[in-house]
């Protein structure tokens, strides 16, 4: 019906007809799909949440003399980053703790700083502590180096995120009788409460749930800056129950994002903390989607009543990794801040913050509707069910001592 | 001062209610604002960074003198 080039041709002339994930809902309503899917271009998605698998890249530049922190230790603020790469290149995972982090020994551990912390300073435009030792060579003989470094002296500061946007999750809930301390949050005993993870509705690979649009060199919002979808994310898992609307009912699709670290912005990249659990990153992310067809549009117009996702017990099912779960809500019942497990009343509060996720659609939206953000065409598309992604667990063989 | 503060607590609030939330002004002492986080966000593990970086950025930004904002 529509071409991307035909969108964009319309984005350069300021005519492209540009509205979020939430808006369409209503305009379906009100004209139904043919028409909507003729008078607009574009529908954007957003969410903003804890994502763990989130991390950044650095070439910090050469000294002199030169040291090869490569194969080397190296911290930022305390945090250790991965130095297995050349000389100057180091990898920041959003999860990493000093060493001197008490962790859970006094539980619940507080883990009041991270990775995810650091990236947050280094992008507001702070100085970090640059501490790397070394063996030295004969090309790179100095083996120490502590420094202030600052992001605008870095050669390259990439965020790279293995794993972001996950296509629906989990409920969290707590069975047992004490409280417990989880990556979903805080769980109190006895069903106390649920935690949820997604922006629904506004979701983007909720709004795309085959996968027919998002693909590898999708332009997004990513960190307040601009960043691509490089590759499907790790645990991409096509193959779960979905609904007659083809909408995933379990945890699903995964996105592997990449953007220049020096455009974003602090507001949209914050170092987490997760009471007894540990440091993370929170990312907002955006994603686009050109309604080339009506079952495109169909898509984008799906509503918080429509998606479910599985109620998991956190202290015994999910640890023990039992496929068990306590039933199915929607995402309407989540944000009305209340839902019924097991015949209890349960209150609810999400993760995923709903207000940025909207926020983020509607800046996505102004970039568009301005001719500042132009829409690409994926190289490749996601991996989808006909792929047969199978989900490994880790099977484990004993290694026999000799 | 204390008007200055729900004042621009009100101004929170529409971004707390959007996630199930809210805010109850308890008092403010010596620069210090003591509120109550209600609702979703009572129990939300992301208060503390609704609080820190939310809540409290924007009441310094707008209330001269605030110097930090506790959750009771």
């Amino acid at each position: 019906m529509k071409t991307i080039s035909e969108i964009n041709e319309r984005i350069r002339k300021g005519q492209a007809v540009v509205v979020t994930a939430e808006e369409i809902i209503g305009i379906v309503r009100e004209k139904g799909v043919e028409r909507a899917a003729r008078e607009i271009d574009v529908v954007t998605t957003g969410t903003f949440g804890p994502m763990c698998s989130s991390g950044a890249y650095f070439n910090l530049g050469h000294s002199a003399p030169r040291i090869k922190i490569g194969g080397g230790k190296a911290t930022l603020n305390d945090v250790p980053v991965y130095t297995g790469l050349a000389a100057v290149d180091i990898f920041l995972g959003a999860t990493a703790i000093p060493d001197d982090d008490p962790r859970n020994k006094t539980y619940p551990g507080h883990f009041n700083y991270g990775g995810g912390h650091v990236i947050e300073e280094l992008v507001a435009g702070k100085d970090v502590r640059l501490i790397a030792t070394a063996y030295g060579t004969d090309c790179y003989p100095r083996k120490k180096i502590e420094t202030w470094i600052n992001l605008s002296e870095m050669n390259e500061a990439t965020l790279f995120d293995m794993r972001n946007g996950y296509q629906n999750y989990n409920v969290a809930v707590n069975l047992s009788d004490k409280t417990i301390y989880t990556y979903m949050g805080v769980l109190k005993p006895n069903l106390g409460n649920a935690n949820y993870c997604s922006a629904g509705q506004l979701s983007p690979l909720l709004n795309d749930p085959l996968y027919r649009t998002i693909g590898i060199g999708t332009r997004i919002f990513l960190g307040g800056g601009i960043g691509y979808v490089v590759w499907h994310g790790t645990q991409h898992n096509p193959n779960v129950l979905r609904g007659e609307n083809g909408v995933p009912k379990r945890g699903a699709g995964t996105l592997a994002v990449i953007g220049d670290l020096k455009q974003m912005k602090p507001e949209w990249l914050r170092g987490t903390s997760m009471l007894g659990y540990g440091a993370t990153l929170t990312v907002g992310l955006g994603i686009p989607i050109p309604i080339l067809s009506e079952e495109i549009l169909r898509f984008t117009a799906v509503r918080d009543e429509e998606i479910f996702a599985p109620i998991v017990d956190y202290s015994e099912a999910y640890p023990q990794r039992k496929p068990d779960i306590l039933g199915e809500v929607s995402y309407a019942e989540l944000r009305s801040g209340m839902i019924k497990v097991m015949g209890k009343e349960v209150p609810t509060a999400s993760l995923s913050s709903y207000y940025k996720a909207r926020e983020i659609a509607g800046i996505l939206k102004t970039w568009i509707q301005k001719g500042e953000f132009l829409l690409t065409e994926p190289v490749a598309l996601l991996p989808g069910v006909e792929a047969g992604i199978k989900f490994k667990p880790l099977n484990e063989r004993p290694i026999e001592k000799e | 001062m204390r008007e200055k503060v729900e004042a621009a607590l009100a101004e929170v609030r529409p971004a707390l209610q959007a996630d199930g939330g809210g805010v109850d002004l308890i008092d403010v002492k010596d620069g210090v604002v003591r509120v109550r986080l209600t609702g979703a966000c009572g129990g939300c593990p992301m208060s503390t960074m609704t609080l820190k970086a939310g809540i409290e950025r924007i009441l310094k930004e707008k209330v001269p003198g605030v110097k930090r904002v506790e959750a009771v």
